[in-house]
């Protein structure tokens, strides 16, 4: 009977044991964006567009470098300086853009709304944003500044 | 009598090969490679997992099998389908050795019995994303067994 019982216990399947390894990456900042060119805006024939696009205007260039799946935002632009005299409130401020190289398919015709595209990875490629001001009374002499808010996330 | 005796020793032996002891002493790490396509424990940056076995069979051999690794957690967006999971592994045991390339399936090698006592594998994970990876923490998982 102890000879069976040894036997039973020798004959016995090894039961299977497992464990989970577990690996950890942590992926950092992605993206960076610079401006080398800022732009600038010039008053239409007409007075009633100050724009980027219009002659002697330049739109300004941001440069994207992309190591991941990013989320390219451009929130809407705004007015944020004009001279004293000038009444804000009554014109409309938009952006355009188009990319070059990697974000060849990327361009959107003028806007007042937030814009968002994605990116993968993508070498230093350039992205043009207009802006412009468009108010039917016209403008005062001075200057006047833009901003399109661009983040990458 | 003897009987009694060399049923008790071998009755030692097969308890405690019933109780094969895994254990991960170094846990691993994945870094990101310089064109960010893949996070892998080989990459600068990266550490390979290091895991002892112990209290295998010594009577028969003992398989062990190391699957591929699964992506288990990820940051929101990412898009998780299009990554391809692989692990690579060297083992180390009584006078012998084993290793395999990164794959993508489950790979399996035998350690004699007797020879068995402790089998130190080091083993890499490696995750693949054509398109890249979102900025956040990642975590693949790699199921170790003996059987």
């Amino acid at each position: 009977m102890r000879g069976l019982i040894c036997l039973l216990v020798l004959c016995m399947p090894t039961p299977a044991w497992a464990i989970d390894v577990t690996f950890t990456g942590i992926v950092l900042n992605t993206c960076t964006l610079a401006v080398p060119t800022p732009g600038i805006m010039t008053l239409s024939g007409d007075g009633k567009t100050l724009g980027s696009d219009q002659t002697l205007g330049v739109p300004a260039e941001l440069t994207i470098v992309s190591l991941g799946a990013n989320t390219i935002t451009l929130a809407p632009p705004t007015l944020e300086t004009y001279p004293a005299g000038y009444t804000s409130g009554s014109e409309t401020v938009q952006m355009s853009y188009n990319g070059v190289s990697g974000l060849s398919g990327v361009s959107h015709a003028y806007t007042s709304a937030q814009q968002t595209f994605s990116v993968g990875i993508l070498p230093i490629t350039s992205l043009f944003i207009s802006n412009q001001v468009v108010n039917t009374a016209g403008f005062v002499q001075g200057t006047y500044t833009t901003k399109t808010v661009v983040t990458c996330s | 009598m003897q009987l009694i005796a060399a049923c008790a020793i071998a009755a030692l032996l097969t308890t405690s090969a019933d109780a094969c002891s895994l254990a991960v002493g170094t846990p691993g790490l994945l870094g990101l490679s310089m064109d960010g396509t893949q996070l892998a424990s080989d990459n600068v940056g990266g550490v390979a997992s290091v895991l002892s076995l112990s209290d295998l069979n010594l009577l028969t051999s003992t398989t062990i099998t190391i699957s591929a690794p699964t992506l288990q957690s990820y940051p929101a967006g990412f898009a998780a389908g299009a990554v391809v999971g692989e692990s690579a592994f060297s083992a180390t045991w009584l006078l012998s050795s084993t290793s395999r390339p990164y794959s993508t399936s489950d790979q399996s090698f035998t350690v004699p019995g007797v020879l068995n006592l402790v089998v130190a594998v080091t083993l890499n994970n490696r995750l693949t994303s054509s398109g890249g990876f979102k900025q956040g923490s990642y975590t693949s998982q790699t199921v170790v067994t003996c059987s």
